[in-house]
């Protein structure tokens, strides 16, 4: 029915405005037909309303995301938290958000103190959505009543932020996607007291390209060296430069970073610092990189909030071990969009590693940073000679960051006395 | 709407025509100034503290194209000039990413200059004037971060560290070029000494603050819009800074190039910052102070705007506010375009009082009544008949001058929100 309708208007519209017409008719009869343009498209809008489907959409209660909870107890307050996957989150709200980038967090939070506490949204995404511009960017295709219908449960489904003493409350809380881990804060506030939960949880349905990395069987246990304090500084002075190609014979861009602390620790401190996973289907279609005789063992990414500019970090384990923590050995480079499609590779390296080593500091997750200099140093001027033309230029220097499991002020980060610090183009 | 399109359409083909030339040449030369001929640096501002001494400017649209030949504004790139003294006695690293955490690295820029002889060129001016992380003792040094545009007010820190001790310097540069609503406004002329009521008592005041207007009027003063659910109590001055500081762009005033900008905004899903707030008046006055939030794009921003009130508090200004969360475009017969706000006021209020508190710049909060309730099942509607509920709460909210830890921002039991 309203589809028939659709079409009339489309042949009044071809008929009587035929704005596709070149020469177009005098002013005064253009201002008419736009007015009736206007008017034939408030027609549609009201008459888009006229049909579309119902809202339709499966119980909260199912089994699935909610078993996956986990929780968390701080003094009286209780947190669980769970992420609905992108199927789960089809059939309980009917729609697909996580094509839209939305992503549902479910929480619980229990109050068994004597005072009211709030919930701070914010914490958990300061950019959230909040539930009824989800139901709006939706609307699209329902009828009246599906609209009306699926207002009321989004703004049923969400989260509140006030939870009385004695009382549980539940929701959901719109997000931006994030796949594979997904990494968030819930902060709940107390008379002057602030109780700090957080979550890392694995959203289903996303295989990262470390999926099948295991630290444990990489190396023989013969060929993986300790070093104290004292041996570190050598020992790393005296890794690799470079990347190479696949036969190891051609040097490509420098190791420039060097990360020490466990695997879960990195993977904290990388998703803490806003760094994002890549899928293994991603990491696939990409040119591999190679040191030790294999290809990187995880890419992870951070693209600027305009979307404009790509900081791309590449990681190996070493066959190294400071003390009890591993090693891993990077590459941090930078791709930007040039006039609006061509991505380019930055041949600043040592702007990518600086980047990279802030990026980690503001997101609290270092301990210790030291600077070595002398790894393999490619003047600016070579870059710029149209002879040589190096496809990138560097000071040598390798930036060595200790992760902290727990975030870390700037105050409190120890700065190691190995080399000064570079400085540009010396 | 329709002329605005076909002017956007106009401007689309100009560009396709014009671009086969401008490869082979039509770009201005590359003719960059030396720094000592462009006195943007009469505006520079220094702070100091145990050791270490910052200057810096803000180089406006124009006095950037010709420190750097390209037309950086534009391309929504603002550079910022920093200058660090070190008398501490050792190394210091200075932290770009203090000033924008997604500043642009000096060869990206570059790449803006599309004149193909000029490339190198292009490229080592921007090299050579990036900044250092490195400060050695007793050195002065000084270059160019480049960041995202901010107009009106650049508001940034300068944060440098060592394995000792942190430094963090908060500066406000405006940056010359921009109308802001709050611009025009002579918040000492306002009001008469007479007509202003001085509480110091809470009760009263909270009886006051009831007593004042439930929503915005439109220009005759006929008709009601938008609740005005907040309440704000501060120095004038302590109020911008947080608003700025809690990521708030100022409005441009609504003038016919703003409004050409906003219709290109519109059209492209771009980010137009400083889109135009359309008036709503309070007190038989416009806005004094307008800001927005972008979020995604243009037609997902939060809109807020302040009226002085004729009262205070304890001796501190108190404003009356409206806040709400644009969640898309609708065509109005009045305005053309207008945007749909989230009907759930009370969640864009709670967003506000979390964003300040989150930037240090709530101290305490509170609820009083005033708006008047309405339930979901019979809402109200705004002045562009966009229909909003709510709880009837006005948020009372106190900006520091001090930034305030989260933990210690305090909750005043006035009246209870019901969730």
């Amino acid at each position: 029915m309203c589809s028939y309708g659709l079409l009339l208007l489309r042949v009044i519209y071809r008929r009587h405005i035929g704005i596709r017409s070149k020469k177009g008719p005098p002013s005064h009869i253009r201002k008419t037909r736009h007015l009736l343009a206007l008017a034939i498209l408030a027609g549609t809008s009201a008459f888009a309303g006229c049909g579309g489907r119902a809202y339709v959409y499966d119980a909260v209660d199912q089994p699935g995301f909610r078993e996956r909870a986990e929780t968390k107890t701080e003094a009286t307050v209780r947190v669980s938290a769970t992420v609905p996957g992108r199927d789960e989150t089809k059939s309980v709200f009917g729609i697909d958000l996580y094509g839209q980038g939305i992503q549902p967090v479910w929480l619980e939070i229990v109050n068994a103190g004597d005072v009211q506490v709030r919930y701070a949204v914010v914490s958990t995404d300061r950019y959230y959505f909040s539930p009824l511009e989800v139901a709006y960017k939706n609307r699209g295709g329902f009828s009246a009543e599906g609209r009306s219908d699926m207002e009321k449960r989004f703004n049923e489904l969400a989260m509140p932020r006030y939870i009385d003493p004695g009382e549980t409350r539940s929701g959901f809380v719109f997000t931006h996607a994030a796949l594979g881990a997904k990494g968030f804060n819930v902060d709940v506030f107390g008379n002057k007291t602030l109780h700090n939960f957080t979550f890392l949880l694995r959203v289903p349905g996303f295989m990262p390209d470390y999926a099948n990395f295991d630290a444990a069987t990489i190396y023989p246990a013969d060929q993986v060296s300790s070093y104290d304090d004292d041996q570190l500084v050598d020992a790393l002075r005296n890794m690799p430069c470079c990347s190479t190609d696949q036969s190891g014979q051609t040097a490509r861009e420098p190791i420039n970073i060097m990360l020490i602390g466990e695997g879960p620790e990195l993977l904290k401190a990388l998703l803490r610092s806003g760094w994002t996973e890549t899928s293994a289907k991603e990491a696939a279609e990409q040119q591999p990189q190679y040191l030790f005789g294999r290809a990187q063992d995880a890419i992870f990414k951070y693209e600027s909030l305009q979307g404009d500019s790509v900081y791309e970090i590449r990681f190996w384990l070493a066959p190294a071990m400071s003390g009890e923590d591993r090693v891993w050995l990077g590459q941090i480079r930078h791709f930007y969009l040039w006039g609006g499609s061509i991505r380019r590779f930055d041949p600043d390296v040592d702007n990518a590693r600086d980047f990279a080593m802030q990026k980690f500091l503001y997101g609290q997750a270092l301990q210790a940073i030291g600077w070595l200099a002398g790894a393999a140093i490619v003047p600016a001027e070579s870059f710029w000679d149209l002879l040589i033309n190096t496809p990138h230029f560097t000071d040598g220097y390798r930036i060595v960051l200790w992760l902290a499991a727990d975030p870390v002020s700037a105050v409190d980060i120890d700065v190691k006395e190995w080399d000064p610090p570079p400085r540009r183009g010396q | 709407m329709n002329v605005l399109l076909s002017h956007a359409r106009l401007s689309l083909r100009l560009a396709a025509l014009l671009l086969p030339f401008c490869l082979a040449g039509c770009a201005a030369g590359f003719d960059p100034k030396p720094m000592a001929s462009v006195p943007f640096r009469d505006r520079a501002v220094t702070q100091a503290d145990s050791g270490v001494r910052v200057t810096t400017a803000v180089p406006d649209a124009k006095e950037s194209r010709e420190l750097f030949g390209v037309s950086l504004y534009k391309k929504g790139i603002q550079p910022v000039w920093i200058e660090i003294e070190n008398s501490t006695g050792a190394d210091v690293l200075f932290l770009p990413f203090g000033v924008d955490s997604d500043y642009y690295s000096p060869l990206e820029v570059a790449a803006l200059n599309r004149k193909r002889s000029a490339r190198q060129q292009a490229e080592q001016l921007f090299f050579l004037n990036g900044v250092d992380l490195a400060i050695r003792p007793g050195e002065t040094r000084s270059g160019f971060v480049f960041t995202n545009l901010d107009q009106g007010t650049k508001a940034f820190n300068v944060d440098i560290f060592n394995d000792d001790d942190t430094w963090q310097f908060t500066f406000f540069v405006s940056v010359p070029g921009l109308a802001t609503d709050h611009g025009n406004v002579d918040f000492k002329t306002l009001y008469p000494d007479d007509r202003i009521t001085h509480y110091t008592d809470a009760a009263e005041f909270i009886e006051a603050l009831q007593q004042l207007p439930c929503c915005v009027k439109d220009s005759k003063g006929e008709n009601n819009g938008d609740p005005l659910n907040l309440v704000i109590i501060g120095e004038p001055l302590d109020i911008y800074y947080a608003v700025i500081r809690a990521a708030w762009d100022e409005t441009e005033v609504v003038s016919a190039a703003s409004g050409m900008k906003t219709a290109m905004a519109f059209i492209t899903g771009g980010k137009y910052r400083y889109s135009p707030v359309s008036s709503l008046y309070v007190f038989g006055r416009r806005q004094d102070i307008a800001l927005q939030r972008i979020r995604e794009n243009i037609n997902e921003r939060n809109h807020f705007r302040l009226w002085l009130a004729p009262m205070t508090f304890q001796g501190q200004s108190v404003w009356i506010g409206q806040i709400s969360r644009d969640i898309g475009v609708r065509f109005t017969r009045k305005t053309i375009t207008t945007h749909k706000i989230d009907p759930d006021v009370d969640e864009t209020r709670e967003f506000l009082i979390e964003n300040l508190a989150y930037n240090q710049v709530l101290s305490q909060f509170a609820y009083v009544g005033g708006v008047g309730a309405a339930p979901i099942d019979s809402p109200r509607g705004n002045l562009t008949g966009d229909p909003y509920f709510t709880d009837g709460l006005r948020a009372v909210i106190w900006i520091p001058s001090k930034p305030k830890d989260l933990q210690d921002v305090r909750y005043i039991e006035w009246s209870d929100p019901e969730d």
